[in-house]
């Protein structure tokens, strides 16, 4: 890449456009001018970035005057109001302390603006920044350098002018210190440097990560534990109580790093920078809510065919249907209200008379876990049930439903009403929705577990809840026997067994993490709204 | 006897509506074309006037089906240049002859293609940047104001507002690329 120098020092192309934009408001010293249009003459590139620059400058005047001529050009607001009461008072303040407040003035003055960065997100994300202690506010487009970034839900991304991105995953938490070195409070934050890219450092409470030419992601966990997972180059991890450091290349595992700086392997994350270009240019639509919550696995359904259901996350592996299912049933649509689907949006029907009515291997990369996950699909179901069914089941292959082998399902009980049950082969969970559900309509359904608390949503509302601590140890379930529509493979459904279901599915998708309760709310809302709204700058 | 329409659309003020709707059409591209040969300068507002009033006038010079835009810009040319010859004008931020004609022949080969394409990615970047920001941007980029201007009526130092400009702009422009990227990727 070409480098030029303007006034004794270095000048990149990224530096050029400061330099143009200093040119064109007179700000630039005469031998500087000189340096400018010197490589200017010699440098078809340089050239080619000053036109860029006076074709912008060109747009910006033709904006200013359309908005000034509807008299919708934005007043110069509070907040830069409030600095000039500021600055009126420190002239105040000096005409009693002379020196001091002149003091006060020049260090004012003179302090450097705050870097920033500009930020996109994911349709139906919703954040929060607070700069410098003052209070949140949602929908901001950039990120301060003192400023802290609260992602409640969905995918936000920064990119740095090295080319440096990070990747801040919903429910997260991060502050900016500085825009190469931010701090983990909890969530995810994935980062791929850049070529230009200088020294980036990621640090969490407990342990802190220093990039070395890489693509990887730090996830803080509610338990204390951080997790690592490296896709690209290497990074080395420091422990600063121990003062244990250790360098970390790609691999097939991630790592959970204990308070002493061990690593500990664990199942490797998606790595969310090959859908990140689809992801931010999707529609405000249900599935791009889902997407932007970094699920492990999603089942769309609208191109399963009999023996293949299309995984959306990339690099995770695709479902099965069996023989008995209709794959070609509608779905949710705009014309039933929901608004979040195309008009072709298709499910599956299972007709739920044999062994064949089931969708199943709805898997993931790093399969089910008994600690900690979620599951979300939509269901329809006539009114004329009878018996148990079940909705969709992850366990052992000779569980029929309800323990004792380790399973959990969400299932309907004789009367309709939605249910979760969890069995770790300890102790067990049994969560009821208190409406029935068997009206025909279609509902969404999320549960979410982990060590604290089970619980089950229905149409976007918690329906249950239960914070027994569960402390068994982990299980990982993965394979055929996650599923919809039927229990366990090895066994055919007898009595006490839960039966198969019978009705229509859409929308099947997994998460190894708890959703929250706001997370669940945007999903439901993205279904029902045309174009869903987070919260706009009070 | 077929019914005569109530005025006459001959051959010259159907070609005339053309030239119109040409020069409306390339109004953008002709201001970043001005405007890159003029830096900083006020009389681009001007400079498109004359530029619009010497294509009409020559209008019968144009050959249906060549290349307007560059035909426009060779116009444009030849004002700015009479603009930087005339003894009277203050030669600050003049470019120098060989530079100017170096940008125009890169602005004609380039062309400002997709410009409107960008216009309308602008309006939605501009959209999503915070109040306070979106209001120093435009205001910068009123006929007359500058960054000065802006300085004294906000209380900060020149450069302060400039550095906020640079930052807000930077922001804008990585806005514009990525959704015209985007785009690319579309097609």
């Amino acid at each position: 890449m070409s480098e030029w120098k303007i006034d004794g020092r270095e000048v990149s192309p990224t530096s050029l456009w400061r330099v143009i934009e200093d040119f064109e408001n007179g700000a630039l010293s005469l031998e500087g001018q000189e340096e400018l249009l010197r490589i200017l003459e010699e440098s078809h590139q340089a050239r080619a970035i000053y036109l860029k620059h006076f074709e912008l400058t060109a747009l910006l005047q033709i904006k200013a005057a359309t908005q000034a001529e509807e008299g919708t050009l934005p007043v110069l607001n509070d907040r830069l109001l409030q600095r000039k009461i500021l600055r009126l008072s420190v002239l105040a303040a000096a005409a009693v302390i002379a020196l001091l407040a002149g003091f006060a003035a020049f260090v004012g003055l003179n302090s450097p603006e705050p870097r920033s960065v500009a930020l996109t997100a994911s349709q139906g994300s919703a954040w929060t920044i607070s700069e410098n202690g003052d209070d949140p506010k949602p929908s901001l487009q950039a990120v301060e350098e003192g400023s802290t970034l609260h992602v409640s839900s969905g995918t936000v991304v920064l990119e740095l002018e090295s080319g440096t991105r990070f990747v801040v995953q919903g429910p997260a938490k991060v502050r900016f210190p500085k825009l190469e070195t931010p701090v983990l409070e909890h969530g995810w934050l994935w980062t791929d440097t850049g070529a230009e890219a200088g020294e980036l450092k990621i640090t969490t409470d407990t342990h802190w990560f220093r990039d070395i030419g890489t693509r990887f992601g730090v996830r803080a966990r509610d338990d204390q534990q951080v997790e690592l997972h490296v896709f690209e180059g290497m990074v080395e991890v420091g422990t600063p109580t121990t003062g244990k450091k250790s360098k970390v290349l790609p691999g097939k595992t991630g790592f959970v790093i204990a308070a002493d700086g061990e690593l500990v392997d664990t199942a490797l994350a998606v790595d969310p920078f090959p859908g990140l270009p689809d992801l931010l240019q999707a529609q405000p639509r249900y599935a791009t809510t889902v997407m932007g919550q970094a699920p492990s696995g999603y089942w769309r359904l609208d191109e399963a065919v009999v023996g293949n259901m299309t995984n959306q996350v990339p690099g995770a592996p695709a479902g099965m249907c069996a023989t008995s299912v209709d794959p070609r049933a509608a779905g949710m649509r705009p014309a039933s209200g929901f608004y979040g689907f195309e008009e072709g949006n298709r499910g599956a029907y299972l007709p739920g008379e044999d062994s064949q009515s089931v969708l199943y291997q709805l898997d993931s990369t790093a399969g089910v876990s008994l600690e900690e996950g979620s599951v979300a699909f939509w269901f329809r179901r006539a009114p004329d049930i009878e018996t148990t069914e079940v909705l969709w089941y992850a366990g052992v292959p000779d569980g029929g439903g309800l323990g004792p082998q380790i399973e959990m399902h969400a299932f309907l009980s004789e009367s309709g009403n939605l249910q979760f049950f969890i069995e770790d082969g300890e102790q067990d969970v049994l969560l009821s929705s208190s409406q029935n559900s068997t009206d025909n309509q279609w509902h969404h359904v999320v549960v979410s577990w982990r060590r604290a608390a089970v619980e089950l949503y229905l149409d976007g509302q918690l329906a249950a809840r239960d914070q027994s601590d569960r402390t068994k140890r982990d299980s990982h379930l993965t394979g055929t026997n996650i599923r919809f529509g039927k229990t366990g493979s090895g066994r055919a459904p007898g009595p006490g067994d839960l039966g198969y279901f019978r009705g229509w599915v859409d929308e099947i998708a997994l998460w190894s993490r708890a959703l929250t309760e706001t997370e669940v709310d945007l999903q439901f809302r993205s279904a029902r709204t045309q174009a869903l709204r987070v919260p706009e700058e009070e | 006897m077929p019914k005569q329409p109530p005025f006459r659309m001959d051959s010259a003020s159907s070609r005339d509506d053309e030239i119109v709707q040409l020069i409306i059409k390339h109004q953008s591209a002709l201001r970043a074309f001005l405007v890159s040969l003029m830096p900083g300068r006020p009389d681009v507002e001007d400079l498109m006037q004359e530029t619009s009033m010497v294509i009409w006038q020559k209008r019968a010079q144009f050959e249906a089906g060549t290349d307007f835009k560059a035909w426009m810009f060779s116009v444009a040319r030849f004002r700015v240049m009479a603009y930087w010859r005339d003894e009277k004008r203050s030669k600050e931020s003049a470019l120098p002859e060989k530079l100017l004609n170096q940008l125009a022949d890169q602005a004609v080969e380039d062309g400002f293609e997709g410009i409107d394409q960008r216009y309308q990615f602008l309006g939605e970047c501009i959209q999503a940047l915070r109040p306070e920001d979106r209001g120093l941007l435009l205001r910068r980029h009123l006929a007359g104001v500058t960054a000065g201007d802006l300085a004294h009526e906000l209380g900060r130092t020149n450069n302060s507002v400039r550095v906020s400009l640079h930052r807000i702009r930077a922001i804008v422009r990585h806005c514009i690329n990525r959704r015209a990227s985007t785009m690319e990727g579309l097609t």
